[in-house]
């Protein structure tokens, strides 16, 4: 059995910078992740990050995650990868699957990082090869330097699908298409602009009703659908394209946070279900959550939560004077309240608080 | 102030829903309380079996036999699905010990008519096809055993006991009793009080620890088991499969061969065992437990090892002292009545549900549950554990 004083799962900006904040403060920690790269999904986010500065603004995502990689050296912590837990037993005991081998951890703060996964719709044909996430297609060029596909159909406006068509046209597929079912564009302009600029057609109002092929996508049929999201299949028409790619949302990896009986809370703004934390992102007495997990967001904002994790465990763990860390967390929580403002972030952050008062109306406060 | 109704049943589990699913049958008011929700506990946790041979003959098999038809019977009234399948079941034997044993035992199944057979190396095949017939030296069958759906069936009586008319409170612990006059006068709960002419516990592992309130010690212990689920597949696995030790009594304390398993309609399997950690109320997974359970189940069906665990529970199930359920009236509190301790509770709760609903409206009494009175528990003398 391994002993340890802190286990990050996740090896994802909210799991490294968690590593990094508790690793300063001299707590010995693993970071455990089920890939063989650390980083998460940094490595394939070959675009420049938004916002000011201190949150790493101009600096590109796979950058970000060289620069937390070599942080989290420097810290002593230990990264163990290709190693997937499996389950958190009784007292803090985590199970782990290393080598083939599963093998027990004792640790005395867990933090879950654990990420988000993305959403699939289904319509006919759905299953067909040549249909996969919008983030299997990121990894396909940015890590692997593979087109999935020549002709590509994108199913839904988002950042993620904005951005992933981009940088689809740039590693040379045409991108027939952004198709999206509600009346708007979900992401930033900045990027639907740059599709728009290319003459990628958006269309709005519009959903894949069924994949033609018979053993792999050469076509999609699409249809409008009105403000209550119902079809009009009189109108649909036929799309030629050899992949489709769907962008439609992530739902936060809360499993472990079930497994070991947290209360779990539903939040449409921040993904669907999600683990029930205090300020300091706290789920259980010795159990802490950071970035997707704790509602989908950004990587800036999983780097913040990280980083509050981080400091949480230290100063519980007393390795970090509680009015330095006060300190410390009084500062993430600005930077996150910057992250956390204009017409998308500040429903997040509003939810984000109703998260944190229905912990404080819990009796009994953590088991 | 709540209003007094007729009963107040105490856990809604499988056999506190069948008393309650009754009693509304006879127009009577009924409050359901629980200190989680329905199926919550080991109602909901189970492996959903259908078992015969590892009950003496007598009043038990009598509800069993009873039990398959009332299943039946809520199905044609449409009242609730509850994926009964009679598809015979097999209890395994490791070694010509237990074979042995095994063979005295079902002798006096058969000559009360249950279709039983051991079933002997190649011939276990015939029933399950992926057992490890190197390991498994043996199996006693039973035709007559099954499976079912434990959720559908729990939630099919409370859900109907609700729609007639009763209240289901879920959430609601009881705190403590009022007593006068050796009768219960109010149930006091963390969500305020109620009032009955009748208290009904079916509690299951956590009668002996609600019953203290009322300075009982009913000798019910808990037993933690871990179980798994997989991803639904193809129809692998014909009948629940338990272990033999259940059925030939020879079980030791610390025994850790105990695999047991069922693949349900849907095609999950939920694969069980009982830790045999007695007086854990933890409800937590242990470590140990389901990795045991997990190789456990890979040399048991070594063609079944690449199956997805989707999730781990565990299952706290009661273990009364002298193994007989306790079912019936206090002696002590003429208007409590309690049916806790009914072991594989399934393969009995229809009938031994409504038996107790006759019995707490006072229409019937039958001396074939006599030696599971409660009063044998309530004589005084504490049990040192």
């Amino acid at each position: 059995m391994i002993n340890i004083e802190l286990l990050v799962i996740g090896g994802g900006p909210a799991g490294l910078s968690a590593g990094i904040a508790a690793g300063k403060c001299g707590v010995k920690t693993i970071v455990v992740d089920e890939n063989p790269l650390p980083g998460g999904q940094l490595f394939k986010q070959i675009h420049k990050f938004f916002g000011s500065k201190e949150h790493k603004a101009g600096t590109r995502g796979y950058k970000i995650g060289e620069q937390l990689l070599n942080e989290v050296d420097q810290d002593g912590v230990e990264v163990y990868l290709n190693t997937r837990v499996w389950g958190i037993f009784d007292n803090n005991i985590v199970g782990i699957l290393k080598d083939g081998k599963t093998q027990k951890v004792k640790a005395q703060k867990i933090i879950l990082a654990t990420g988000a996964s993305e959403n699939a719709i289904a319509f006919k044909g759905s299953t067909l090869p040549g249909i996969m996430t919008a983030g299997a297609a990121q990894t396909f060029i940015n890590v692997h330097r593979v087109l999935p596909g020549k002709k590509i159909l994108m199913i839904g406006t988002g950042n993620v699908g904005l951005i992933t068509s981009y940088q689809l046209m740039q590693a040379g597929a045409e991108v027939v298409g952004v198709v999206e079912a509600s009346q708007n564009v979900g992401g930033y302009d900045v990027h639907a602009n740059k599709l728009r600029r290319a003459g990628i057609p958006i269309y709005l109002g519009h959903t894949v009703i069924e994949a033609k092929g018979d053993i792999e996508v050469d076509g999609a049929i699409i249809a409008p659908v009105d403000e209550k999201f119902k079809v009009d299949k009189s109108k649909s028409f036929l799309i030629d394209c050899d992949t489709i790619c769907f962008a439609v949302g992530l739902t936060p990896r809360i499993e472990l946070a079930q497994m070991v009986n947290a209360p779990i809370i539903y939040m449409s703004t921040l993904g669907g279900y999600l683990p029930i934390h205090d300020n300091r992102l706290k789920i259980t007495e010795d159990i802490f959550i950071a970035g997707d997990i704790s509602g989908v967001e950004e990587a800036s904002t999983a780097m913040e939560e990280g980083s509050l994790a981080g400091v949480a465990v230290a100063m519980e763990l007393g390795k970090l004077d509680k009015n330095k860390g006060v300190k410390e967390i009084e500062e993430i929580y600005k930077r996150l309240a910057k992250l956390r403002s204009g017409q998308f972030g500040s429903k997040r952050a509003s939810a984000k608080e109703e998260i944190i008062k229905k912990q404080m109306e819990m009796k009994g406060g953590f088991k | 102030m709540n209003k007094k109704v007729d009963v107040i049943v105490i856990g809604a589990g499988v056999v506190g829903g069948a008393i309650a699913y009754y009693l509304t049958k006879k127009g009577k008011s009924v409050i359901i309380l629980d200190q989680d929700e329905a199926a919550s506990g080991a109602s909901g946790g189970n492996n959903g079996q259908i078992s015969i041979i590892d009950r003496e003959p007598g009043i038990e098999l009598d509800w069993a036999k009873e039990s398959m038809k009332l299943y039946k019977e809520y199905e044609e009234i449409d009242e609730f699905e509850t994926d009964l399948e009679l598809t015979g079941g097999i209890s395994l034997f490791y070694n010509e010990d237990e074979i042995r044993i095994g063979r005295e035992v079902i002798k006096k199944y058969n000559e009360i008519g249950y279709h039983c057979e051991i079933l002997i190396g190649e011939d276990i095949k015939k029933q399950e096809p992926y057992i490890n017939t190197e390991i498994v030296k043996g199996a006693a069958y039973c035709k007559e055993e099954g499976k079912l759906n434990p959720f559908s069936i729990t939630l099919g009586f409370i859900d109907n006991a609700v729609e007639k008319g009763s209240k289901l409170f879920n959430k609601t612990k009881v705190l403590d009793f009022k007593v006068k006059d050796n009768l219960i006068q109010e149930v006091i709960t963390n969500k305020g009080s109620f009032y009955a002419e009748k208290v009904v516990v079916a509690t299951g592992a956590w009668t002996r620890d609600l019953m203290s309130k009322l300075d009982l010690d009913y000798k019910i212990f808990y037993g933690r088991g871990s179980l798994m689920v997989t991803n639904p597949v193809e129809a692998c696995i014909k009948g629940p499969i338990v272990p033999g030790c259940f059925t030939i009594g020879t079980l030791y304390e610390g025994d850790w061969n105990l695999l047991g398993l069922t693949q349900h309609k849907n095609g999950t399997i939920t694969i069980g065992q009982d830790t045999r950690s007695f007086n854990d109320y933890n409800k937590g997974i242990s470590y140990e437990g389901t990795v045991h359970l997990a190789k456990l189940f890979s040399e048991h069906f070594p063609e079944l090892i690449n199956l997805d665990i989707i999730r781990v529970w565990s299952a706290i199930t009661p273990h009364v002292a002298d193994s007989l359920p306790i079912y019936g009236f206090s002696g002590k509190y003429h208007n409590l009545f309690v049916a806790a301790g009914l072991k594989g509770a399934f393969t009995i709760a229809p009938a031994a549900g409504k038996m107790a609903a006759d019995m707490i409206l006072e229409d019937t009494y039958d001396h074939r549950v006599e030696e599971y009175s409660p009063a044998r528990f309530e004589k005084g003398e504490k049990y040192e554990n």
